[in-house]
C-alpha cells in the first residue's frame, strides 16, 4: 500500500456531491452548473471546511476535460499587493475561455489578505471582465472584503463541519485504505479536528502510518493533543483545591510532549462545558487566556501553568 | 445551453438620467451642473460620492448618453500614476475633438488612488481638474479620502443609499422584463437584505434566477440559504448572548463562532447593546469582561497572534451573559424581556424602510412644533424626537395626547401613522380634544420623577431646561406626555 501520497490531496473531492457537510451550498452550486451560468461568488468560512474543494469540483463539473485551462487558482497571500491583481488576474481574465465555455473561473484564495487598495483594483476588473470571467473569492470572514466587492458577489458562508460530516468522510477513507477505525477513534479524530476536515484526514493518515488498527490514544499522541478526560482531571483537581494532585496530572501531560499552549487551548474548550455558574466560567476563561498570553510573553511556560493552577485553587477557596 | 452571461447590472444600467432611481436631489444637482459647465458658469469637475451600489457611475454614464458626450474612463484597475493620468486624460481634457463634441472624463473610484503605485496621482488629478476645458466626473465612496485641495475645485454631489421600496420596484421591473416568476415577498426580502445597495440586489436576483428552476414561481423560502451576509444572524446571536433564550454559554459561543464577523466587529455589537438595564454590580461585571475581551483583541493586533481571538470571543459573550444571569439571580420575578430590538454600532447608516433621515418638509414641520413646545433646538427635535414619534403613535391614546400637546393637524397625524389611514388620523384628531387636561398634579410629578430617573443624560438636560417653564396643571400634563416619548 503506497503511503507516499498525501491523503488530503488523494481524497480531495472530484465532484460537488463528494464535498462534505455543506448541503445547502452545494445544492445551489449544482444548479449553477446545470444552468451553465454563474455569478461572482464569495466563499467565507474557517479553514478546512471545503471552500477550495467546492470551487475546484464545481470547475471540474462545469468544464469537464478542459477544466484546468479554464480555471486558475491564485493565492492572494503569496504575493499580495496591488500588482498581482492588476497583472496576473488581468492577463488570465482577458483571454477567451477554451472549449465549449462562455467564461473562465478565477479562484482567489485568502482574498481577505489582499490590501484594501488591491481589492479596489479588483472590483472594477471583476466588472470589466465579467463577459469572459467569473471570480470566486475565498476568505475567513466576508466582512474583510470591501463593500463594493461584496456588492458584486453572492456570498456563501461555509460552516464548521459537524461530527456526522467528518465521521462519514473518515469512514469512507478508512474503508478505501483498509483501516479499522472504531467509533471511539472517530470521536477522537473529531475532537482533534475541531471541524477542520484537512486536520481530520491528516490525523487519520499519521495514525495509519503506525498501524492499520488505529486506537484513540494514537490519534491524541500523534496530534500532540491531551485526552479531554485528562484535561478535565487537571481542572477538577485544581478547583477542588488539590494543587499538588493537579500538578502531577499536568506533569504526565507535559511528559507526553504536549505543549503548554495546547493544554491551555484545550482547557479553554472544556471549561465551557463544566457544571459551574456562568459567572465562574468567565472568570476561569479569563485566567486561562491571561496565562496563555503570559506564556507567549514570558520565558518559562511551566511557571505560568503552575501559577494558573494555583489561581484555580484559590478561586475555589473563595466560594 | 450556454446561458446568457451578460450581467444584469450592466444590461439594466440606466440609459437616461431620469431612469436613475433614488437620489432625485443628486440627479437634479448633476443635471444643473452639466448645464452650467457648458456655459462655463460652474466648476469643471464634480465629485459624486456615496456608498456602494447607489448609482454614481450609472448617473455619470447616463448623463453622458443624454447629452451626447463622448466618455473617457479611468478606474482603479488601471495604473494611475501622474504620468499615465496626464498622458491619457491630459490631452483629452484640453483639446477639443474634431467633431467639436464635449468629452466627459470619468475617473471612477477616485478615492482609491494607491499610495505608492499611483504616485502623484492625486496631485495630477488636481492639476487636470484645474486646467481642463472638458467636464470631469470623479466618483468615490469616501470623499474625505480625496483631499481638501481637490475638493475645492469640484462640485460635490452626495448620493445616498437607495430605499428598500425603490430597490423592490426596480427588482420587480427587471424580473418582469427577464420573465422570471418570483413572489413579491421574495423580492422584498432581497430588497431588504441589500441595505440600500441596488447593484447587490440585482446581482442576488440574477443569482437566484440562475440557481432556481424557472418552472415554478420563486418563493421567499427559496432564497433563505446562503445569500448576503444577513443582519438576522447577528441579531440571533445577540438574543442568545443577552439571555433572551436562557443562559446556555455553549450555544451562545457556538452561535458567535459560526457568525461571519470578526471578534473586532462582534464586540462593537455587543458593547452597543449592553445597556443600562442592569444593576450596578452586574453592569460592572459585564463591562469588566468586555474590557478584558478588548485587551485580548489588542494583543491580537500587537502580536499578530490570532489565537487570542478565542479568549476575546469567550469573554465578550460569557461576560455579558453572566451579567444577565447575576442580575436575574438577585431579582425574583424580574420580567425577562423576550422581544428585544438590537442596535447596530453603525446605526447612523442603517435606515429602516420608510424611515427617512434626510429631513423632508413634514419632518421639519413636526420638529418646529416640538421645538416651540418644549424649547429645545430644532435640530435636536428633528433627529432625536421626530424619528420616534411614529412608535408612540401606535398607541392611540398616546397619539391623542401628543396630538393635543403639539396641536398637530390631520395630515401630520396621517404622516406619523405611516400615511395609511386618513380615517384613523381624523379619529385621533377628534380624540385629542377629549384628552382631559385635569389630572392630578401630584401623580404627574411622581411620574415625571420616575421618568427622569430612567432617561439618558441628554434627555435629562432637556427636561431640566423645560421644567422651570411649567406653571399650570395643563402645561405639566402635556410636559409629562412629552417626557414619556423617551
Amino acid at each position: 500500500m503506497p503511503r507516499d501520497e498525501i491523503w488530503t490531496e488523494k481524497y480531495r473531492p472530484r465532484t460537488l456531491n463528494e464535498v462534505s457537510g455543506q448541503e445547502a451550498i452545494i445544492n445551489n452550486l449544482q444548479s449553477y452548473v446545470r444552468k451553465r451560468n454563474l455569478p461572482h461568488l464569495i466563499f467565507s468560512g474557517p479553514a478546512g471546511v471545503g471552500k477550495t474543494a467546492a470551487a475546484v469540483s464545481m470547475a471540474r463539473e462545469f468544464y469537464g476535460d478542459t477544466w484546468s485551462e479554464n480555471f486558475t487558482e491564485l493565492n492572494a497571500s503569496d504575493e499580495r499587493g496591488i500588482d498581482v491583481v492588476r497583472n496576473n488576474i488581468k492577463n488570465f481574465a482577458r483571454t477567451m475561455p477554451i472549449g465549449n465555455a462562455s467564461f473562465k473561473i478565477i479562484f482567489l484564495d485568502e482574498a481577505d489578505a489582499l490590501t484594501d487598495a488591491a481589492q479596489s483594483a479588483l472590483r472594477r476588473t471583476m466588472e470589466r471582465y465579467s463577459g469572459t470571467c467569473r471570480f470566486i473569492l475565498s476568505c475567513n470572514y466576508s466582512s474583510k472584503i470591501i463593500d463594493p466587492i461584496q456588492s458584486r458577489c453572492s456570498v456563501y458562508r461555509f460552516k464548521s463541519l459537524s461530527y456526522d460530516a467528518i465521521a462519514a468522510r473518515i469512514k469512507y477513507i478508512a474503508d478505501k485504505e483498509g483501516l479499522k477505525v472504531s467509533e471511539e477513534v472517530i470521536r477522537a479524530i473529531n475532537y482533534v479536528s475541531m471541524g477542520d476536515m484537512r486536520r481530520a484526514v491528516n490525523a487519520l493518515q499519521s495514525a495509519a502510518v503506525l498501524s492499520s488498527e488505529i486506537k484513540p490514544e494514537m490519534i491524541y499522541e500523534i496530534t500532540a493533543t491531551a485526552r479531554p478526560e485528562e484535561i478535565k482531571e487537571v481542572i477538577n483537581k485544581a478547583l477542588d483545591g488539590k494543587f499538588f494532585d493537579a500538578l502531577d496530572t499536568l506533569e504526565v501531560l507535559m511528559d507526553k510532549g504536549i505543549s503548554g499552549d495546547e493544554i491551555l487551548a484545550q482547557m479553554h474548550r472544556l471549561v465551557i462545558n463544566l457544571d459551574i455558574p456562568a459567572r465562574k466560567k468567565v472568570e476561569l476563561m479569563d485566567r486561562i487566556g491571561e496565562a496563555d498570553y503570559r506564556i507567549t510573553e514570558g520565558a518559562h511556560e511551566r511557571i505560568q501553568l503552575d501559577a494558573l493552577i494555583a489561581s484555580f485553587c484559590l478561586a475555589s477557596d473563595k466560594e | 445551453m450556454r446561458g446568457s452571461s451578460v450581467e444584469w447590472t450592466e444590461k439594466y444600467r440606466p440609459k437616461k438620467l431620469r431612469e436613475v432611481v433614488g437620489n432625485e436631489k443628486a440627479i437634479e444637482e448633476l443635471t444643473k451642473w452639466a448645464e452650467d459647465v457648458l456655459k462655463a458658469k460652474s466648476k469643471k469637475a464634480a465629485i459624486l460620492h456615496g456608498p456602494a451600489g447607489c448609482g454614481k457611475t450609472s448617473a455619470a454614464y447616463a448623463l453622458a448618453a443624454e447629452k451626447g458626450w463622448e466618455v473617457i474612463e479611468l478606474n482603479a484597475s488601471d495604473q494611475r500614476s501622474a504620468g499615465v493620468i496626464k498622458s491619457i486624460v491630459g490631452p483629452a481634457s484640453t483639446s477639443t475633438t474634431f467633431s467639436q463634441t464635449t468629452r466627459l472624463i470619468i475617473l471612477d473610484e477616485a478615492d482609491n488612488l494607491h499610495g505608492t503605485e499611483d504616485r502623484g496621482g492625486t496631485k495630477a488629478i488636481t492639476e487636470i481638474v484645474k486646467r481642463s476645458t472638458q467636464p470631469i466626473i470623479l466618483t468615490a465612496n469616501d470623499k474625505y479620502k480625496m483631499g481638501q485641495g481637490l475638493q475645492r475645485y469640484c462640485k460635490v454631489i452626495t448620493f445616498e443609499q437607495i430605499k428598500a421600496g425603490t430597490v423592490f420596484r426596480v427588482l420587480r421591473r427587471i424580473s418582469d422584463d427577464a420573465e422570471i416568476k418570483i413572489d413579491d415577498s421574495a423580492l422584498i426580502s432581497l430588497a431588504k437584505n441589500a441595505h440600500g445597495d441596488l447593484r447587490s440586489a440585482i446581482n442576488d436576483l440574477q443569482a437566484i434566477s440562475v440557481s432556481e428552476s424557472k418552472l415554478e414561481s420563486i418563493r421567499e423560502e427559496d432564497i433563505a440559504t446562503g445569500w448576503r451576509d444577513v443582519e438576522g444572524d447577528i441579531f440571533g446571536v445577540l438574543s442568545v448572548i443577552f439571555g433572551a433564550e436562557g443562559y446556555d454559554i455553549q450555544s451562545a459561543l457556538s452561535a458567535l463562532y459560526s457568525l461571519d464577523k470578526t471578534p473586532e466587529e462582534s464586540i462593537q455589537w455587543i458593547y452597543k447593546n449592553f445597556s443600562y438595564e442592569y444593576d450596578d454590580e452586574s453592569f460592572l461585571h459585564g463591562l469588566h469582561y468586555l474590557s478584558r475581551s478588548d485587551m485580548f483583541l489588542g494583543r491580537v493586533r500587537r502580536r499578530e497572534n490570532y489565537k487570542f481571538w478565542r479568549y476575546a470571543s469567550s469573554l465578550m459573550a460569557c461576560g455579558v451573559l453572566s451579567a444577565k444571569e447575576m442580575q436575574e439571580g438577585k431579582r425574583e420575578g424580574w420580567e425577562r424581556r423576550k422581544q428585544r430590538y438590537f442596535r447596530s454600532p453603525w446605526q447612523r447608516v442603517r435606515l429602516q424602510e420608510g424611515e427617512d433621515r434626510k429631513s423632508g418638509p413634514m419632518q421639519e414641520e413636526l420638529a418646529k412644533k416640538i421645538a416651540d413646545y418644549s424649547k429645545v433646538p430644532r435640530s435636536y427635535a428633528l433627529f432625536f424626537v421626530v424619528p420616534f414619534l411614529p412608535i408612540f403613535f401606535e398607541d392611540e391614546r398616546k397619539a391623542a395626547e401628543i396630538t393635543a400637546s403639539l396641536r398637530l393637524d390631520v395630515p401630520q397625524i396621517a404622516f406619523l401613522l405611516g400615511d395609511t389611514d386618513k380615517e384613523k388620523a381624523k379619529q385621533i384628531y377628534q380624540d385629542a380634544f377629549a384628552v382631559s387636561p385635569k389630572r392630578g398634579k401630584e401623580r404627574v410629578s411622581e411620574k415625571e420623577r420616575v421618568v427622569k430617573a430612567e432617561v439618558g443624560e441628554e434627555e435629562r438636560r432637556k427636561i431640566e431646561k423645560v421644567e422651570p417653564k411649567e406653571e399650570e396643571g395643563k402645561e405639566s400634563e402635556n410636559q409629562k406626555t412629552l417626557t414619556n416619548f423617551f
